[in-house]
This record gives C-alpha cells, structure tokens and sequence, in this order.
C-alpha cells in the first residue's frame, strides 16, 4: 500500500550530482484515467496496478509505452526510498556514516537522461531500473519488494557499499564458505538436538555439492552474480539428495528446504556477530619491536657520521620517490587496457595536484571527474605509496650505513648490529612518513612543505615535463 | 528490508583493494576445473584467486618481490592439486628467502579465520609468514586482512579452536593489518628471524611402522576426508609423504575403490630404503645391496675350477640358474647376463630368490626374478610372486605343486620413474617384501 503519485513521478539525475523528483504530466493524466479509483493521498493496492501495468506492457500495444512509464517511476521512487532508509540504518547500526550518503547510491542507481525535457526510456535508463523492470514477476513478488531485492544483489552497489566499508553478507555466501565441523560446533553451542545437527550437516553437505559447484559453472558461463538465490531447480536437486525416495517435491516443499537453510545460515549469522562483539585486541607486533636502540658513540665520530648519514638520508630518499612512483607508473602502463590509461592520467594529475598545489582531495575529485574522495583516496592510495617510499629508503640506507660502519669501526660489532640498524632506520622513516600524513589531513588549500610532499612534487613534475617534452 | 539490513557488516578496518583481471579470473575458474575432486573445486578456485591477488599486490607496491612470472610459469606446482584437495590454504610460496602461506576467505567482514593444522603443526608447511586474503569474486577484487608470523602464530596457539576436522579456528585480532609492514619484513629482513622448525628425519620410518593401520583404513575413505579416518599422526604420516598424498589422488575417483594389496605395496616403496638398479648393472656391489644380503655371483661358463671353494660353490648355483634361463628362453630373450644376485630366504620352506638385471634400448631396463625352492624340500602348497609398481600390481605367478617345475618366474620392464617392488606370500599368509627396486643414474 502506497501513494499513488509514485507512479508519475520521477526521481532521476540531473548534471553530475543532483537528483531531481519531477511531475510527468502525461504520465498522471493516464494514471488517473485508467485507475479512477485510486486518487492521490489514498491508500492503493500496488499489487493491482502493477499486475495491470506488467499485463499493458507485455500485451497491449497502445497502453504499452505509459504502462512502462508508470513503473519506471515507481521504481524510481522506490529506490529512493532504499537509499534514504539504507543511509539512516547505516548510521544506527554502525553509529557512523561511513562517508556515505543517500544521494551517491542514487547518483549510481538512477536513470541520468542527457536532456531535461527526456522521458526515461530503455536506452537513456540506468541499467539497474531495466533489470527490475526485466526481471519483475507479478505472480512471484510486488514491485518494491522486487526492487529491494535487485538493488541488494547489484554489483556496482555492492561494489560502492564495499568501497565504503560495508559488505552485503548473504545466506547463500554464508553457508557456501562454512564447513560442517564449524557448522556442527555452531549448532552444538545452540544447544541443537543430536538429530537436528545431524540433518542440518546433511542438508549442507547437499547444499555444498549442489550450489557451489554449479555457482562454479555459472561463472565458467560467465555470469557474475554473487550467491545468488537458490533457483528452483537447485532447491529440487538439494532435496532429491536429501529425500531420493519422494516421488514429487511440490513447491511448499522446495520452500520448506530453503527455509531450513536460512535457519541454519542465522544461526552461523550469529555466531559471526558473537565473534565480533567479542574478541580483545592483542598486539602482535610486540616482537619486533623490543630491540634496544644502538649506544652511540663519542661526539666527534657521531657528528661526521650524522654528516654521511644525512647526505645518504638524502639521495637514499630522492631515489626512492622516483623508483616508487616510477613503479606505480609502470604499473598502471603495463595493463595496456583503456581503463589503466586513464588510471595513469589521473594519478599524475591528482599526484600534483595534491603535492604541488596542495589541492584538498575533496576538491580534486571534480575536477578529474571522480565522483568522490574515497575514490580519489582509492587512485592514489597515499598510506601505501608513503610505506612505499620509506620501505625502500631504509634499505638503501641501510646498505649505506653497514658500509659507513664497517669503514669506521673497527671493533667488533655485535651479533645483532644489522637489526639493530634496521630498527633505528624505521623508526626514521616513520618520523618522515608521519610529517607527510600530518600535512595531508590538514584539508585546506596551502602549498605542501613535508620531505615527502616536497619530494614528490618534484618528480611529478620531472615526469610531466619529459612526458611532454 | 529490516532482513537485508542485518545482511550488512562493516568493516574493521580500512582495506586496500587489489583488482583483480578478468583473465585471472578464468584462470582461477580453469584450474578449479582440473581438479578431480568436484567438491574441492570451491576450494581450489578461492585458492588461485587469493594467489593471483597476492602476485597482483607484490607487483604493484613492490616490484622487485613480485612473483607474478613465477606465477604464471608454475601455477600447477604452487598449487599441487593432490595437496590442494587436502589443505586449504597455498603454503611455501616462495618471496625472495621468504616462505609464505596464502589463506582464502570469502568475506572482508569475516573476523575469524580457519587455518588448516597442517601449515601451523606439520614442519614441512610451516611458513615465515601466514597472510590472510579476502576474496570478493564477482566484483573482482580481493584485499589482505592481515598476516602473522610463524613465530606469533606459535605463541598464539593456546588460543585457537582445534577442531576435528584438522583445522584451527582463531580470530583476525591476532593478525597484523598494517599489511604494508608484511612488505618491510618480505623486503628489508632476513628469514634467520624467523626459525622455523626443522623436518624430522624419521618420516618414513613412522609411515613404514604404521603401514598396516593405514592398509586397514585409507581404503575405508571411499570419498571421504582423510580427518575422518585417520588420527593426527596418521595424517601427519600421509601428508608428509608426497608420493602417497599424489597417490591417493590418483586413486581417488568418484567409482573406484582403493586395492588394499596395491596400497600396501606402494607404503612400502615409499617408506623403504630402494637398492638402485644402475650399480647392478654395472656390477657395483655397495652398501645397500649387502644390507639387504643380495650377493653378485658370475654366471657359470666364465669361471675357472681354480677358484676358491666358495665361489665353486655359487657356481652350482650358477648352473642351476643356467638351466632356469634355458627353459625360459624358450619363451622370453634374455641376453648373455654377467652377473646375477641371489639371497635364501625361510618362507614355509627354503627358497632361493634369483634376480637378473638388463638394459633396454631407449632408457629402459627390465627385471626378471626367479623363485626356487631349494632341492631337499617339498613344493609348499601355494606360493604366491608379486611385483607392484607405484601404480598397479603388475605380475602376480603362483607355485602350486601339481606343477612340473619347482621354480616360477616374472619379469617387468621400467624406465627411470618407475621403482618395482617384489612381495612373496605363502599358503599360510606369511609375507616377505624384497626391497623396492630403482633405476636413478648417477
């Protein structure tokens, strides 16, 4: 039951980042004349007018093309709903946002059409709308219902939820990834009868054989659709390993196996939860980090030391920015597909953007046409790149300094040196890496003054210039 | 709605997303596909997906560890199907000195991991590092939840799970996430930090002492796991013996059963010290010969009767082998033979044991054994020779004594993969197994 508007009107993308609700007048006058009954404000039985809409579309040529606009709309509609509700559940379940807000799923979901007077239609529609309205089953489900169920399975939304650090964890993936000793202990722990643990280990050792080796085949197939629903067909394969005597499985009984499995996947649900909640942290880095530092040795040694150290601080560091970002660069070349090249273009140009101009990110996403800062975050992937760099630093100086040690000490060292120089150089490393993320999270626009930023600058604009030259 | 809200989890932490090429992909997709055993095709397909990420991860941030050549060039030797079927996770993968252990799971969110105890208990899949990959296969991507060292995984041990079916639960926490410090270790440090345990010198004798156990029971697999059958150590008995693991593989079909007889040979040749062919071809007498009490006689018509008297007397034993090959060539070529081997054993009666070696064209050489008993006893009721090789009883010849000879004979033909094994049995059950027979050139 629902607003009848929802059928006329339309939620869709306008430019780069806005959605729109706007009035379809043509769309309304139809409505209202071929379901006088249903006024707006009342309450209307969706299934009716969906059931009738699907019949229009599928068999009657004159009402076709408004049937279609009346359920485009309301799937639109539909999936704004979704996303408003998935924003506000978000934030209540997890008591954070996650940068992620109703309005860049509809900007991923919605119909983006190029002109303001176009009517949504198959070709200017999102592909996720011409799924629904493709796949929809009056007898099977209602429109909303459907559409939910759709917008959950999609992988460009679950790829964007993922990228947010949310993931859409199934039944269906649930019980393809546990084993039975794991399920047979879950169960145990919730006080199961021996009989029932028994059952339920057949029915997944069914379900295993079944659904995971055609999900196999499915993807030989080339489809990519992760753990999807049981079809029909699996569940009477499941049931004729379970029950092979039967003569028949009727549907309620299909329906009654695939129930089983959801129960069996709530309780490994819970579990899952219950591990979450609650494990404690242990630090296991604790070994490496109980190296004493080295004793240092008399002023006059140690300032000329200092004065080698650093001038090897110093080429160690140029020359690990240029072999990293280098890296990086070759990297993205060797892919040779298009989607690598534009890659490449738009991590030089964010790099100096970033490090040159001290671009915040929030504005550099626009203007390489990247939809967010997570995406941008994704491109350059900063924390990386900077372990990188210092990663390579420290080996190379370390190399430098066993070799300013050797030449000036002549006593004998002791066992452990190498490691312990090894844990001196980290602990320089970090210091520079930690500068460079401290500028970073400032997020005005001001010029970069780290070693790192500084240094990056200068080999991204090195590249630009031979590149063009 | 409300359900598929309870469907979302977030993640801990911030996780850096390896894509992986469709390419990869159907690669991962192929090579589950080879694997024999349909049900541990999931496995295997999470597996390859988890090391493609990996070679994809190395090759990004730090080309110079990549493996992704190594990768391509040797997929099927990183993830040995006999062994993928039985541990689920791809282990000593080789990063410069360093020996890794990729373990898949299905779900970024997933806190708790589930390590096969082989790679934390058994020294020949221990690793300097255990890396745990998310796999998230219909988008393609893949990320590194966290790795732990052997050393951190051991003093962790008293809180995993054991479970039955040989694996260890343990929680993610236990992990390190700042998986960029995994590449400081790969690439700065050196393994020596890390000792691992050494392999025990006395793997084939506990699989030689528990063969019988293991005669009675792996033919009760009949598809099932090995966990279900087998205790611990028997595990540990098979999986550290490569041949056996491959074995049981190949014999591991859908339909077939496992020959009891065959397997029991082939725990014996691979658990039992082999007396190398190619010195008796070149009439070397060594160590291992003598241990197993074989002696080189000369064959009869190069001897002078100014020999010593023990040597006279293999002579008798030499003409008496004579008149075997006489009857034997009639059906069989036999070269003129130098020399030929025989030791007396007890088995119901006394019997002498002939061997005779030649070489073939193309690499190849044959062995023929004769079975006499000894003048001054009575042909036994039934006495059975057998001679296996690692895939299949080849021969098996029967002494009866309505028979009009009181030897029998077989013969095999092998090149330098097969190692033969030669078992005699008596009416009353009584086994006895020559050691196994190999060709390696030296």
């Amino acid at each position: 039951m629902g607003v009848v508007s929802r059928y006329w009107i339309w939620v869709r993308v306008i430019g780069l980042s806005t959605c729109q609700s706007i009035e379809l007048k043509e769309v309304k006058a139809f409505f209202q004349q071929e379901f006088p009954q249903f006024t707006p404000g009342n309450d209307v039985s969706d299934r009716d007018i969906q059931r009738q809409l699907m019949l229009w579309l599928r068999h009657d040529d004159n009402r076709r093309q408004m049937a279609e606009l009346c359920l485009r709309c309301f799937i639109s509609n539909q999936l704004r709903h979704i996303s408003i509700t998935l924003e506000k559940n978000l934030e209540e379940k997890f008591g954070k946002t996650h940068d992620l807000t109703s309005n860049q799923i509809l900007l991923l979901v919605l119909d983006k059409p190029r002109k303001i007077e176009e009517m949504p239609n198959f070709s200017n529609a999102s592909t996720l709308i011409n799924r629904i309205l493709e796949t929809f089953d009056t007898e099977k489900s209602n429109l909303s219902t459907w559409t939910t169920r759709i917008f959950y399975s999609d992988r460009e939304v679950k790829n964007l939820l993922l990228y947010h650090g949310i993931e859409l964890v199934t039944d269906w993936m649930i019980l393809s990834y546990v084993t039975p000793v794991k399920l047979e202990k879950i169960l145990k722990n919730n006080l199961c009868s021996a009989g029932e643990i028994q059952q339920s280990l057949q029915l997944l050792n069914a379900y295993h054989q079944i659904y995971r080796n055609q999900l196999l085949q499915t993807r030989k197939a080339g489809t990519k659709s992760r753990y999807p629903e049981p079809t029909e067909e699996q569940l009477r394969q499941i049931a004729e390993k379970l029950f092979p005597n039967r003569r028949n499985y009727p549907l309620d009984f299909l329906q009654d196996v695939r129930n089983k499995l959801q129960n069996i996947a709530r309780f490994i649900r819970e579990e899952r939860i219950r591990i979450r909640q609650g494990i404690t942290s242990v630090n296991p880095q604790d070994s490496w980090d109980n190296i004493p530092e080295s004793n240092h040795n008399s002023e006059e040694e140690q300032s000329e030391f200092s004065r080698l150290y650093n001038s090897s601080f110093d080429a160690c560091f140029t020359n690990a920015v240029k072999k990293i970002i280098e890296a990086r660069i070759t990297y993205f070349q060797a892919k040779k597909t298009a989607k690598y090249q534009k890659k490449l273009k738009n991590f030089v140009e964010a790099m100096h953007l970033f490090h040159c101009e001290g671009v915040p990110m929030t504005e550099i996403a626009p203007s390489i046409n990247l939809t967010d800062q997570p995406a941008i975050s994704r491109l350059l992937e900063l924390k990386g790149l900077r372990n990188d760099i210092g990663r390579n630093t420290s080996l190379c100086l370390k190399q430098c300094i066993l070799k300013l040690i050797q030449s000036q000490f002549d006593d004998d060292l002791p066992p452990d040196w190498e490691l312990k120089v090894q844990n001196f150089l980290d602990k320089e490393i970090k210091t520079v890496i930690q500068e460079a993320e401290q500028e970073a999270r400032n997020g005005q626009r001001q010029a970069m003054n780290s070693k790192m930023a500084k240094a990056i600058c200068e080999y991204i604009c090195h590249y630009l210039n031979s590149s063009r030259g | 709605m409300d359900d598929l809200i309870d469907n979302l989890f977030d993640l801990s932490d911030n996780i850096e997303t390896i894509e992986l090429e469709p390419e990869q992909c159907e690669k991962a997709l192929q090579i589950s596909q080879d694997i024999r055993i349909e049900r541990k095709q999931w496995h295997v397909y999470l597996q390859a997906l988890a090391l493609f990420a990996f070679a994809e991860w190395l090759e990004k941030r730090e080309p110079s560890l990549s493996i992704s050549h190594t990768v391509h060039q040797e997929i099927s030797s990183i993830l040995k199907p006999e062994y993928a079927n039985l541990i689920n996770a791809v282990y000593n993968l080789q990063i410069g000195e360093f020996k890794v252990c990729l373990i898949p799971i299905i779900s970024f969110s997933e806190d708790g991991v589930t390590i096969p105890r082989a790679v934390v208990d058994i020294a020949e899949f221990n690793n300097h590092f255990y890396i745990v990959i998310a796999v998230e296969e219909e988008l393609e991507i893949a990320g590194i939840k966290g790795f732990i060292s052997y050393q951190d995984l051991i003093k962790y041990k008293s809180q995993f799970q054991l479970d039955k079916d040989w694996t260890y639960q343990l929680s993610l926490t236990l992990f390190n996430h700042e998986v960029d410090e995994l590449l400081m270790y790969l690439q700065c440090y050196s393994p020596g930090l890390i000792p691992l345990p050494a392999i025990p010198n006395n793997r084939q004798t506990i699989l030689a002492q528990m063969q019988r156990q293991l005669v009675n029971l792996l033919p009760q697999l009949n598809n099932r796991q090995l966990w279900e059958v087998l205790t611990w150590e028997q595990g540990v008995a098979v999986l550290t013996n490569h041949e056996l693991v491959k074995w049981l593989y190949d014999n591991s079909t859908e339909n077939s059963q496992i020959s009891a007889l065959h397997l029991s040979d082939f725990i014996t040749m691979v658990s039992q010290q082999a007396v190398n062919i190619q010195r008796w071809l070149d009439n070397q007498i060594d160590d291992v010969m003598q241990a197993f009490s074989w002696q080189m006689s000369p064959m009869r018509g190069q001897l002078s009767n100014a020999l010593p008297s023990s040597i006279r007397e293999s002579s008798n034993f030499s003409q008496e082998l004579a008149g075997i090959l006489a009857e034997i060539r009639r059906n069989l070529e036999i070269p003129n033979i130098a020399n030929y081997f025989h030791q007396d054993i007890v088995l119901e009666v006394s019997l002498r044991i002939y061997v005779i070696v030649w070489s073939l064209p193309d690499d190849e050489w044959t062995l023929l054994v004769v079975l006499k008993v000894l003048p001054g006893n009575q042909i036994p009721y039934s006495l059975n020779l057998r001679i296996s090789d690692q895939n299949e009883i080849l021969v098996e010849e029967q002494l009866q004594p309505d028979t009009y000879h009181d030897y029998i004979f077989a013969q095999v033909i092998g090149n330098y993969e097969d190692k033969f094994l030669v078992t005699l049995t008596s009416s009353n059950g009584e086994v006895r197994t020559l050691n196994p027979f190999v060709f390696i050139k030296e």
